[in-house]
């Protein structure tokens, strides 16, 4: 049990007991326990939305239940991201002593009769081994931390914490952020950019971070803020042809076709192999062609 | 679905999707998107478009068979990244979905005796007057 061990022998980093202060109660109506859980990591990470209207977004009739991977990716069409935690008790604890609600699924029933429940963990006491959740009817239901750690072994130990987009949880790796922010590119292209940005902060020679920041730019017709991402994300991996072929497409637009060709080639020469790179030098031939037929070369 | 799908049929669909000129994202100007650049070989990056297409697909109908509406099963497609999309493709039916109901004295007695009759056939040692120390 991690119960036992995290009880004897407390990691330094976790405090003794901490509680997470006003997190918005929910309580859940029938089988919406999903939007009721959703709803309450949300708004106190800043949003208002009511468990009503996370529903359907949510809610599976034909199961009567909501899905893990849905409650991961509808805060993204709010401008929110969720974050799956480590599998750990220990992800659970420090999410909270760092003042966030952790939504998590607990198996109430067996392996071999399972009854799944979302709930959101408040607070921690290892002293007493308890723990707190906003759960179904009650706020700050306190349980033993060990039965609460067999309720949620029992589900997968699956846990997650939802934050503003452009603000990074406190434990995340570089590939499990980028994977939970690049949805918000289709349709939260402001949320992207902010996301992005903020990813250069933590990894300032990821390359996925600056075309994060080159493309949501693009995607806001900032053809200039654009072009400065690209380069900077070129000179993040300096063998990288992905930054060429996107840089040559905005000097074309931007009317520098000489430019335009000479990035296109580059990044052909790198990656050989690329339909799209092609494409983009095609492209560049036919605006070359233009601009000869209509005199202007 | 992926087993089944050789490079044939992946070079025959992204033929396919583009003569239908199927939207999808990023396709209109030759940008290299942020998602591909997580998958680092360009063969897997055709692969996985085309795979994920197909996914999408086949999620958007499994939700409208669990009763959820067709504008709002496109929606929440929509929401998915493409890892997202595999882990449900054919899985909704048995997926873990939460939804207990009752109250939590209800699952609590619940747990407690389901707990109590495991305990006693020796499954599982919650409870220590069970089996008192020997």
């Amino acid at each position: 049990m991690q119960t036992a061990s995290l009880m004897q022998t407390k990691p330094m980093d976790i405090s003794e007991s901490a509680h997470v202060e006003g997190v918005p109660f929910f309580p859940q109506q029938d089988h919406q326990c999903g939007p009721a859980s959703l709803a309450m990591a949300l708004n106190h990470a800043g949003a208002s939305l009511s468990p009503d209207l996370l529903r359907s977004g949510l809610f599976v009739p034909g199961r009567e239940g909501s899905l893990q991977v849905e409650m991961l990716a509808l805060p993204r069409r709010y401008g929110y991201v969720a974050y799956p935690l480590i599998p750990q008790l220990g992800s659970i604890l420090r999410a909270v002593e760092a003042g966030h609600p952790v939504v998590v699924l607990q198996n109430l029933g067996l392996s071999v009769a399972p009854q799944w429940h979302y709930a959101v963990v408040t607070g921690f006491d290892l002293a007493k081994g308890s723990i707190r959740l906003h759960s179904g009817e009650t706020p700050d239901y306190q349980l033993a931390l060990s039965t609460f750690e067999r309720t949620w072994k029992r589900a997968g130990s699956w846990a997650m914490v939802a934050h503003r987009a452009g603000e990074l949880p406190v434990a995340v790796t570089e590939n499990a952020y980028f994977r939970a922010v690049t949805v918000l590119e289709h349709s939260r292209k402001r949320e992207a950019l902010l996301a992005y940005v903020a990813a250069t902060r933590r990894w300032p020679r990821s390359l996925a971070a600056w075309m994060g920041v080159g493309n949501s730019r693009y995607a806001l017709a900032d053809l200039k803020g654009a072009a400065e991402a690209f380069i900077k994300a070129s000179k993040a991996d300096p063998l990288a042809a992905e930054p060429l072929n996107n840089l040559a497409q905005i000097r074309m637009e931007q009317g520098d076709l000489d430019a335009a060709m000479a990035l296109a080639d580059q990044a052909i020469e790198r990656d050989k192999q690329s339909v799209l790179y092609l494409q983009t030098r095609d492209e560049v031939i036919r605006a070359r062609a233009n601009a000869a037929r209509s005199g202007l070369h | 679905m992926k087993r089944c799908l050789n490079n044939v049929m992946v070079s025959l669909m992204a033929t396919l999707m583009m003569v239908m000129s199927i939207q999808l994202p990023y396709a209109h100007a030759a940008m290299v998107s942020t998602e591909q650049i997580l998958e680092k070989q360009q063969t897997d990056r055709q692969r996985d478009t085309v795979i994920a297409f197909l996914n999408r697909a086949e999620v958007q109908q499994e939700l409208q068979q669990q009763g959820v509406s067709p504008d709002e099963a496109k929606l929440r497609v929509a929401s998915l990244n493409n890892d997202e999309v595999e882990m449900l493709a054919g899985k909704i039916d048995a997926l873990p979905a939460g939804g207990f109901v009752g109250t939590l004295i209800g699952a609590a007695v619940f747990l407690f005796v389901v707990l109590l009759i495991t305990d006693i056939l020796g499954f599982t040692d919650v409870f220590p007057f069970v089996h008192p120390a020997r």
